[in-house]
């Protein structure tokens, strides 16, 4: 036998090493295993920080939400005594005189020693305000009050009365002298001001931060006014959606809601048929043209020759590497189109209570940022083509049921199953008169400030 | 064995430790044999092997059960060693040495005698390029087109690279065929 042409010896190392094996090392698995372990671990870490950063980010946001209405239990102890009538007109029996710099004494230094201020007995203190909370208690109300924060807002008038009822002292000319020392000013007292209560109770709870996600099964509806007997079948596809909110309440139970989503929406194409009319030039680039309901696909045919890559070489593959005049594309295809949305979401609450249930609707302004056509390999999923004609910005509506719980006064955990349909045609070709849709099972946190 | 692998992979797409080793152990010694022949020594294979495998666990969901699985670690073993090639040659040049004549050798006593570890050798001894382009084309049956596109290669490139691997190849089956039978002209 000679290796007198190529064939021989290539057949020959082919034979010899094709199905060579041999039993590797046992360290080997070990490392593996080794391997495995610390990458799961690493899932976990990761998992964990996340879990902690969001506790943490929930912790923060109540913690900054209780020093914004610093003197909030002020205001609901006050607004406690709404109900109480015997201490809503002990209340108002009481008058504020108004406090002069006579009423303060002076030290060495010529500094106002606030400790020596008096404060008169008609002025709420903290040691009247908690025992007249304790009265309260003791008819059990105290506990229903501050749950429930909403109630709140219902006792405003009957703060503000309470606080145009009560003077604050006046340290205005106080303020004006050498030995003023404003550190030395208790500031509790201003506490009961007619602005500061009204601010506050202006920012209460007004404004939300939300964010969410959820996975989602997109599909689209067509009115195509041309049909193609090549249109590759098409069935819906799950991928996922999520963002952020910023709610503003306009009232007792509406909510609105907006802020920037991302989505991920598409379909699969089954059993793409390529004939010889499929082709076609995009600049320098062989193309083979694909029928969808969204609109003309490309596919580049350098890109699909390089499936090969990790999957068993496609049927469509000559042995000279060129791709067959007539085929059919085996591996599903997914066509998706990535959406920036900014939504314009109503939220009216149905319940009042700790668990609520609320009826969500609105419009959505979508601008597409990203599409693709893509095919999975083993490792990854690779962008092959394109759908052209696209519009860059279209509308839809969105639909849904909002369950929340309040997990604290600020907190609320949520879930929203919905559906957003579009309102406008993907395609910016009239001949295409596609309405993308998907229906998400969206979860999140809602802080209120 | 059919049901056993197929359950063995399940379990393996859902993390079990115990079905990856026994995956390993079925496979190990074969994708080990791959391994070897992109490799020039046995600790590459090994790095290799262990990377190929940590790539099939991790992607083993996207197993959809239809073709070969076995083809389908292979590939992704191949494809490592690719990747790894990719990353340890900045450029791809081709040895400018003559090509030798060729030869009119009788090999038909030599390659009794060559057992597969020797052939394995001889294909680890050449050269990486050599070896990629020799292994993907002899073994792994891609066109030199193909070839090109994977390695960023042109295809004359390629085939003179074969050319080159083969010639290489017979030079080291004379010189071993000369070591076992001293004296013996050929």
């Amino acid at each position: 036998m000679y290796f007198d042409n190529n064939k021989n010896i290539d057949d020959y190392f082919k034979k010899g090493l094709k199905d060579y094996s041999q039993v590797p090392e046992d360290a080997v698995w070990g490392n593996i295993e080794r391997q495995l372990s610390e990458e799961k671990k690493l899932k976990q870490l990761f998992f964990y920080k996340v879990a902690a950063g969001l506790l943490i980010f929930i912790g923060l946001a109540n913690f900054l939400a209780f020093e914004v209405s610093y003197f909030s239990g002020s205001e609901k102890n006050l607004a406690s005594m709404n109900l109480n009538e015997e201490l809503q007109n002990s209340i108002e029996n009481q008058k504020v005189e108004k406090y002069s710099p006579g009423d303060y004494n002076v030290n060495n230094d010529n500094q106002l020693i606030a400790s020596d201020v008096s404060i008169p007995q008609n002025i709420l203190s903290d040691q009247d305000i908690q025992s007249q909370m304790a009265a309260i208690e003791e008819k059990g109300e105290e506990r229903n009050l501050l749950r429930d924060q909403r109630s709140l807002s219902k006792m405003t008038a009957l703060d503000v009365k309470l606080a145009n009822k009560t003077k604050e002292p006046d340290f205005t000319e106080l303020r004006n002298q050498p030995f003023f020392n404003k550190s030395k000013i208790p500031t509790r007292e201003f506490s009961l001001s007619n602005n500061t209560v009204q601010n506050s109770q202006q920012r209460g709870n007004l404004f939300s931060l939300s964010g969410s996600f959820s996975p989602i099964m997109s599909y689209r509806s067509t009115k195509m006014k041309t049909s193609n007997s090549t249109m590759p079948k098409e069935k819906s596809m799950l991928s996922y959606s999520g963002g952020m909110n910023v709610g503003y309440s306009i009232g007792d139970r509406l909510t609105l809601r907006t802020g920037i989503h991302y989505a991920k929406l598409g379909q699969s194409l089954n059993s793409v048929e390529v004939s010889s009319d499929s082709y076609g030039m995009d600049g320098e680039t062989t193309v083979i043209n694909v029928a969808s309901s969204m609109g003309p696909g490309q596919i580049k045919t350098n890109s699909l020759m390089q499936q090969g890559e990790t999957e068993e070489t496609p049927k469509y593959i000559t042995h000279d590497n060129s791709v067959l005049p007539e085929f059919t594309i085996e591996p599903a295809l997914y066509q998706t189109f990535e959406m920036m949305k900014l939504p314009f979401i109503l939220e009216y609450r149905l319940l009042d209570e700790r668990f609520n249930i609320s009826v969500i609707g609105g419009v959505n302004a979508n601008l597409l940022v990203n599409e693709g056509i893509y095919m999975e390999q083993a490792e990854s999923t690779k962008r092959i083509g394109s759908t052209k004609e696209l519009s860059k910005l279209s509308y839809s509506g969105t639909f849904g049921i909002g369950l929340n719980y309040d997990v604290s006064e600020k907190a609320q955990l949520f879930m929203e199953p919905s559906f957003d349909y579009y309102i406008t045609s993907l395609s910016s070709d009239n001949s295409y008169q596609t309405f993308p849709y998907y229906f998400g099972f969206f979860s999140g946190v809602s802080i209120s400030f | 064995m059919y049901n056993k692998l197929t359950n063995i992979i399940e379990a393996c797409q859902k993390g079990d430790r115990a079905s990856q080793k026994q995956l390993y152990t079925l496979f190990s010694a074969r994708l080990y044999g791959v391994c070897l022949r992109y490799s020039n020594n046995e600790e590459d294979a090994k790095d290799l092997l262990q990377e190929g495998f940590i790539k099939i666990f991790k992607n083993i969901k996207q197993y959809n059960h239809t073709g070969s699985f076995e083809g389908w670690m292979r590939k992704i073993v191949v494809n490592t060693a690719l990747e790894r090639f990719r990353k340890n040659t900045r450029s791809l040049t081709i040895d400018n040495e003559d090509y030798m004549d060729s030869l009119q050798l009788n090999y038909e006593h030599v390659l009794e005698e060559l057992a597969y570890k020797d052939l394995m050798k001889m294909v680890q001894e050449l050269s990486d390029q050599y070896r990629i382009v020799f292994n993907l084309y002899v073994i792994e049956g891609f066109s030199h087109k193909e070839i090109g596109q994977k390695l960023n290669i042109g295809e004359s490139t390629s085939k003179s690279n074969l050319s080159r691997a083969r010639e290489l190849l017979k030079e080291k089956i004379r010189k071993q065929y000369k070591t076992k039978s001293t004296g013996k002209v050929i």
